[in-house]
């Protein structure tokens, strides 16, 4: 049972407790209380709208109580007996905007809201006060626009000073929060469409590989190194022949598929070819660190939409690079193809301080387009063809794998995770920034 | 509908039928229209090329 010190509420309390009971105790919990603080407790449902003088109420559904007594009272008193928390009530009151908060200071009638510029450079106090909420918001759009025009995230000032440190994992996995994270996407199949891969690599000796090959002439085989290096991000193991790990779904089974030639080259052919040998091999994640550039205003395509969506209802969700074609701040594109279809997971890439990349496009095109979600892609340490063994690159490419193998754990953590309601859960758990979703969508994917 | 289609201009190429796509090539684009409109195909379009930066390349 704790005390939750973090509240410390500027808004005002009552004087009364809020407690929170374990589930199926708040009977005996509240039992205890009543004998221990000495209130007298109706349950909810009858006429009561708030406690009695020197009472409590108790929501038994919720299983929460408000007591008439002050948190530290309650806390001395009642022991731990099936209480999970207890914090002091607190007075909330209607929101109103800035405007309204100041007219009510000077004594006005609100005013009607009226539309506000978006940066209120000009405008003066009228006298009473602007509220808190008010300047921070103001010094929030100014960081922003600074960040804009200047380039950097606001994060990169303050990160700076702190060091990375890469001996036991790339900054990438820490970012994810893959390192102390149990699940290994045990029992998952992860479909990797790219340059093939190295498959005498020796830091995947004994793993489930699965290959083939959808590039006439070429065998799977990777000449490039973009494909071994992408499954190195999305499943490399736990404890690679030379550290740092790097990978995050050790235990997922491997599906290599080449799709991009030895000279890095592919089509749509070859890429539909792939995706159908994922979805017929049942493979929960597609990772597709590839594509070709878009044009504001163009549309995204029927046939790979369609294709998403039929994958989708089969329990596979297709994960694809936003695109490198960006040079932020000057130039910046709209996410390319199929990572512009609405039912493809489109990734972005950021850097170890937090900033997005400067070649990372952007959700500019309406309708599809968008960016769903982001991932470490610059600087990233993973698998390369021997006798390179390893190497140190950046991209949307890069970006893309972490998600392909963060999703793999979600996978595996709960098998209702498929398709599009997987997509939700990668989403739903992403870590929110102070950052455009245009940009970076629901923010740096976390491991489950 | 594979007859349809090489009647409408598509020289067949890949039937993959878990996406329900097929792929194939043209004389020019004046078949797509033909093809669109052969009954079941839900849409037609030109392949995306895509090319990889060289290996050695930073940023992929």
């Amino acid at each position: 049972m704790h005390f939750n010190e973090a509240f410390q509420p500027s808004g005002g309390t009552t004087g009364r407790s809020l407690v929170l009971f374990e589930e199926g105790a708040s009977e005996a919990g509240m039992q205890a209380v009543q004998e221990a603080v000495g209130v007298e407790v109706a349950v909810a449902g009858g006429d009561e709208a708030a406690p009695a003088e020197g009472g409590g109420i108790l929501f038994e559904s919720l299983g929460v109580a408000v007591v008439d007594a002050p948190p530290d009272q309650v806390i001395q008193a009642a022991g731990d007996a099936a209480i999970l928390a207890v914090e002091p009530e607190r007075i909330v009151y209607a929101l109103e905007t800035a405007e309204q908060s100041a007219a009510a200071a000077n004594g006005h009638a609100a005013m009607p809201p009226a539309p506000a510029p978006p940066l209120p450079v000009a405008q003066s106090p009228q006298g009473g006060g602007l509220s808190a909420e008010y300047l921070l918001g103001y010094r929030e759009a100014v960081l922003h626009l600074t960040d804009s025009v200047v380039g950097g995230g606001a994060a990169a000032v303050a990160a700076q000073a702190a060091a990375v440190d890469e001996s036991q994992a790339t900054w990438g996995l820490q970012a994810a929060k893959v390192v102390n994270c149990c699940r290994t996407g045990k029992g998952i199949r992860v479909a990797v469409l790219d340059t093939g891969f190295d498959l005498k690599h020796p830091d995947f000796a004994g793993r489930s590989v699965t290959s083939q090959s959808f590039i006439s002439g070429q065998a799977v085989q990777d000449g490039h190194g973009h494909g071994t290096h992408c499954i190195g991000t999305a499943l490399g193991a736990k404890c690679p022949g030379v550290r740092p790990r790097y990978g995050v779904a050790h235990e997922a089974e491997i599906f290599a598929g080449k799709v991009l030639s030895n000279a890095g080259s592919g089509s749509d052919t070859g890429i539909l070819a792939g995706i159908e040998w994922a979805v017929q091999n049942k493979c929960a994640v597609i990772s597709m660190s590839l594509g070709a550039a878009t044009q504001p205003g163009q549309p995204f395509s029927q046939v790979f939409e369609r294709v998403a969506r039929r994958a989708q209802e089969q329990g596979t969700l297709i994960i694809a690079a936003a695109g490198n074609e960006s040079q932020r701040p000057g130039i910046v594109n709209p996410v390319g193809h199929p990572a512009n279809c609405p039912s493809i997971m489109a990734v972005a890439a950021m850097d170890v301080q937090g900033a997005v990349a400067r070649f990372s496009n952007r959700g500019i095109n309406p309708d599809g387009g968008q960016v769903d979600i982001a991932g470490p892609g610059v600087d990233v340490h993973s698998s390369w063809p021997m006798p390179t063994r390893y190497r140190r690159i950046s991209g949307t490419s890069m970006a893309t794998p972490h998600v392909a193998g963060i999703a793999a754990l979600y996978a595996e953590a709960d098998p209702a995770a498929r398709g599009a309601a997987l997509g939700r859960a990668l989403t739903g758990g992403a870590l929110r920034l102070t950052l455009p979703s245009s940009d970076v969508g629901a923010g740096m994917v976390q491991a489950p | 509908m594979a007859a349809a289609l090489q009647e409408a201009g598509l020289r067949l190429g890949l039937a993959l039928p878990s996406t329900g796509v097929i792929t194939g090539a043209v004389e020019d684009e004046t078949a797509f229209e033909a093809i669109a409109a052969v009954e079941g195909v839900a849409a037609v379009e030109p392949v995306h090329e895509v090319q990889l930066p060289p290996p050695d390349e930073p940023v992929q």
